[in-house]
């Protein structure tokens, strides 16, 4: 009995590993790429699953949600850093400060518009109940459509990072900047288009969480949080870093969390993430300086 | 392409390394920076370049001012640098390295342009393997092919035989001496080998603590400056 829920917990996991990829992947490829820690990445999503509300009152479901989301947010990315991130890249104080501004700045126009309320988005029709996996707990379909989700992305990323002429620019740029401008590349806009990029995908994180999260101006928050957790366990030296710093967290904590409890769960993780740093500083896929 | 560098001085942080430095490449020409180590002669590119633009005076391209230009600007006005160390990108291959040079000048870059295997047949059945892990000679011509496929009308070169075993050596100097006439670009080098600077240059300047100390017709290069300058 006890056995057969560790594993249904382990499945469980699975969905939760795959909201922190999907939360995470836009920060780790801005700060990975850009050097930049984007402190606003909470309200990034936000907007995105504002955007998704607003979707879902006009009808449309999460799949329409995820585009318009991309693009909405990707705009917003364009915007901030144009009028504020390109003067102060190579300052990462700055940048911390910086966008943490913009972040708040976010919250109180999204407020002005939409009021304090609570927005709900439904899940889409054909992704509504769920099915049985082990056990009695049925597994819900959405869930499943995250780790779909999860996958996609981490796919769309290595594609564009790998297969790309942009992505040869961001390798190249990434690993020695000062000669990659040399070669031609225009190294500000390598980084504008991996900011924008990097924000649609945090658009793209809040239209898919909306329907398991109400819809407020801080929900963002927690998932910011779990974001650089990821992050800071995993490294951005790689790609794989973010799956790795998702799939440690995500599961410990869910299976933690089932053997303990949240609060317990939580901690353990946290102190779990505090002794592999102690031994790898710059997580499980340390990153390289920038030249 | 002309080159003619108006009085820069050049810093890296508060501490100043070109003093008023000087001096007029003719098109077509081989110019040679000669200097000690330390005086200043990869600084002098990287102004040229746009890695450390000058903090005063001006530098200009035929009649182009590019002193305020960004390093990729000036790649694409004809400036193609063959840095110090080679600077090969590691973790992608070798034939990517090329593609970069190419998307650098806006080129189409769906396979490695013949031109590199004409210079250096050695790198064909290399183009898969990754950048870090080529021998230093190996390297140096990559970093070469890397500037040539983008066709410059400057090509700046910092030190390309250093460090290199002799037979390596003779390769590359073979190849530089070629490529004046056969790419049509103005040349400017940075080399250490007086007996190979003599025979492939036209004109030199030589560098001491970040100040031009000489400069002229390369015939003019006596071994009396030589040994005030470069040698002891
Ligand atoms: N990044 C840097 N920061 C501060 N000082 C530097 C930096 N790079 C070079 N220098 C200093 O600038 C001076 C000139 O260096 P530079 O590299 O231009 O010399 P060089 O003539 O190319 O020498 P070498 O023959 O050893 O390559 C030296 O005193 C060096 O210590
Ligand atoms: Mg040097």
């Amino acid at each position: 009995m006890f056995t057969q829920s560790i594993i249904t917990q382990f499945f469980n996991g699975f969905s939760v590993v795959a909201i922190l990829i999907i939360a995470a992947v836009g920060l780790a490829i801005i700060f990975g790429v850009a050097g930049v820690i984007n402190m606003a990445h909470g309200e990034f999503m936000m907007i995105g699953a504002y955007v998704a509300a607003v979707v879902d009152k006009l009808g449309g479901n999460t799949l329409l949600a995820i585009p318009v989301s991309f693009a909405v947010v990707g705009a917003l990315g364009l915007l901030v850093e144009r009028s504020i991130i390109r003067w102060i890249y190579h300052r990462p104080l700055e940048t911390l400060l910086a966008t943490w501004g913009v972040g708040i700045i976010l919250q109180t126009i999204v407020k002005l518009i939409f009021g304090p309320e609570l927005y709900y988005v439904g899940t889409p029709k054909f992704l509504a109940g769920g099915f049985r996996l082990i056990g009695r707990l049925p597994f819900p379909w959405y869930r499943l459509f995250l780790i779909i989700v999860a996958a996609a992305l981490m796919a769309l990323v290595f594609y564009v990072i790998f297969h790309t002429d942009l992505g040869l620019q961001v390798r190249a740029v990434r690993r020695n900047r000062a000669i990659a401008s040399c070669l031609g590349i225009d190294t500000a806009r390598v980084d504008m288009t991996i900011f924008v990029f990097g924000s649609g995908l945090a658009g793209v994180a809040g239209a898919v969480l909306a329907p398991i999260k109400s819809v407020s101006t801080t929900m963002g928050f927690p998932y910011a949080v779990d974001s650089y957790m990821v992050l800071v366990l995993g490294g951005v030296g790689n790609l794989w870093g973010v799956v790795a710093g998702a799939s440690l967290i995500g599961e410990a904590e869910t299976i933690l969390s089932f053997v303990f409890n949240n609060v317990i769960g939580e901690l353990l993780v946290f102190l779990f993430i505090v002794i592999v740093i102690r031994i790898v500083p710059k997580g499980i896929f340390g990153y390289y300086e920038r030249r | 392409m002309k080159l003619r560098v108006s009085s820069i001085d050049t810093f890296y942080g508060t501490s100043h390394i070109l003093h008023g430095v000087s001096l007029e490449v003719g098109e077509g020409e081989v110019f040679a920076v000669l200097g000690r180590n330390g005086a200043g002669k990869t600084t002098l590119l990287r102004s040229i370049t746009g890695i450390n633009p000058p903090r005063r005076g001006a530098i200009f391209l035929d009649e182009t001012d590019i002193t305020r230009l960004k390093p990729h600007e000036r790649t694409r006005l004809g400036v193609s640098y063959v840095p110090q160390g080679r600077e090969i990108i590691p973790d992608i291959t070798v034939a990517e390295n090329i593609f970069v040079a190419l998307i650098g000048k806006g080129r189409k870059h769906d396979k490695v342009p013949d031109l590199v295997f004409e210079y250096f047949p050695a790198l064909r059945p290399l183009l898969d393997k990754k950048g870090g892990v080529l021998s230093g000679g190996q390297q140096q011509q990559l970093a070469i092919a890397r500037a040539l496929v983008q066709e410059p009308q400057l090509l700046l070169m910092d030190e390309p035989t250093e460090g290199l075993q002799p037979s390596v050596v003779e390769e590359i100097d073979q190849i530089i001496n070629r490529i004046p006439r056969e790419r049509h670009c103005t040349v400017l080098l940075v080399e250490q080998n007086l007996d190979f600077v003599r025979y492939v240059a036209n004109r030199f300047a030589i560098l001491d603590t970040g100040r031009i100390v000489a400069k002229g017709n390369i015939k003019d290069l006596t071994e009396e400056l030589a040994h005030r300058y470069l040698v002891g």
